[in-house]
């Protein structure tokens, strides 16, 4: 009976956790979920923002390598004036919007807005090359306040992207390759050229010394050349003697 | 059931007028100057992005941030119309300007009038970007870093000059002077 009782209490505190694994699993998705509520840190209902990637262009893209621009309009819909604080983006791993992998600096425009205006604010960040070709999470957000002090935070852009490969017409691994092949190409001219040289026989001339008599006596002073071939001095001491 | 479709009908000509399409214009104000020097041509570049579902019409962009006493106009005007920017397109306009004094200036934002939709005479007042504080450099200073110094390589050379010629001098009388005794001996 004991034993039936550890079992079952054992299967229940399973069951729990598992439910509690299946629960965080769940739950984190964008980062309106993640804030806290009753922070304040919600969107203001009178705002209405509205953002465009200028750089790259043509739609959400980002590029790696190469700088992003972004261009946010915010409509001031309250009956309240507004006050545009800072605004902010960070990089997240696509999936899972707890891992933050860059944040991005925040900068301050520290604009109001009366009811009915517009504005329009912009933001630029350097994309880097590691995201190259990665599934990324941008997430951009405004942080704003009313008249009252009261802050909001508003993710005005919050989704996953392809970061994408730049489009060079100049490859340095391609040149390199070709290259590479040229070098490897001119080196093996060059082997057969001299395998072909060494199988045909040298037909150089043999040095032969002084044999053939055609010695440059060009160098020597003309008075002696005059004074007939010289003879060596051996044979001189020889005479003397 | 006849007094909840009314209900759906008033609901649905509710949400009908929160999405009436107008036009909503984001613009951007930016400095192309990499150096913004005191008496040399700034530019600055305005795009007007209409992002909304409907045409603005009638768009005045002014800009009041360059000051008659700071800045003169080089070319273009501080004053742009653009009668229609349809749903999706994007105009531009430049202005060049040339600062008469250095020191720090704070580029603020143009200011952007429009029309929201035809059916509308709703008009809405919009900001452009903001490009920031920038400082204008003194033309000296900008000289001093970027001009080719021909003048200074001119008088280089002149002061160099005597600490070069001095020994040419030297070498040449003397040479002419052992030159002319070959001669003279090989007479």
């Amino acid at each position: 009976m004991k034993i039936f009782a550890v079992v079952f209490t054992s299967l229940l505190l399973v069951g729990v956790s598992l439910a509690e694994d299946d629960e965080a699993t769940e739950q984190v998705e964008t980062i309106e979920d993640l804030i806290p509520e009753g922070t304040g840190y919600e969107k203001h209902p009178g705002a209405d923002t509205h953002i465009l990637f200028t750089k790259p262009g043509g739609g959400y893209r980002l590029v790696s390598g190469q700088e992003a621009h972004i261009l946010l309009g915010f409509i001031n819909r309250a009956s309240e004036d507004l006050f545009i604080d800072t605004l902010d983006a960070s990089f997240r791993l696509a999936g899972d919007y707890n891992s933050v992998i860059q944040n991005l600096s925040a900068v301050g425009y520290n604009r109001k807005l009366s009811t009915g205006q517009e504005a329009s604010l912009f933001y630029q960040f350097h994309v880097d090359n590691v995201f190259s070709g990665m599934p990324v999470g941008l997430e951009v957000s405004l942080m704003y306040h009313d008249s009252e002090g009261k802050v909001y935070r508003e993710a005005v852009f919050n989704s996953t992207l392809t970061v994408e490969e730049p489009e060079v017409s100049f490859d340095a691994e391609t040149f390199f390759l070709y290259v590479f092949l040229a070098a490897a190409i001119v080196l093996g001219a060059v082997l057969l050229l001299q395998c072909v040289s060494r199988n045909k026989k040298p037909s150089g001339r043999t040095e032969t010394g002084t044999k053939d008599g055609d010695v440059d006596y060009a160098w020597l002073p003309s008075t002696v050349l005059k004074q007939g071939t010289p003879k060596s001095t051996r044979q001189k001491k020889n005479k003397s003697e | 059931m006849r007094l909840f479709v009314l209900l759906a009908c008033v609901c649905f000509t509710y949400a009908e007028e929160q999405k009436l399409p107008e036009a909503r214009l984001l613009s951007l104000k930016k400095v192309l100057n990499r150096y913004l020097v005191e008496n040399r041509d700034v530019s600055v570049d305005y795009e007007l992005f209409n992002v909304g579902d409907a045409p603005a019409l009638n768009v005045k962009l002014t800009d009041r941030t360059f000051p008659p006493s700071d800045f003169d106009v080089v070319s273009g005007s501080l004053d742009a119309k653009f009668e229609k920017i349809l749903p999706g397109a994007n105009v531009s306009h430049s202005l060049v300007v040339r600062p008469n004094k250095y020191g720090l200036f704070n580029f603020t934002s143009a200011e952007v009038t429009y029309r929201i939709s035809e059916d509308s005479t709703e008009e809405r007042i919009s900001f452009t970007t903001e490009p920031g504080q920038g400082g204008i450099m003194p033309e000296v200073e900008y000289e001093r870093r970027f001009s080719p110094h021909y003048l200074d390589w001119a008088v280089f050379a002149l002061v160099s000059m005597p600490s070069i010629l001095l020994p040419y001098f030297l070498y040449h009388s003397s040479k002419s002077r052992y030159e002319g005794l070959v001669k003279s001996k090989a007479k």
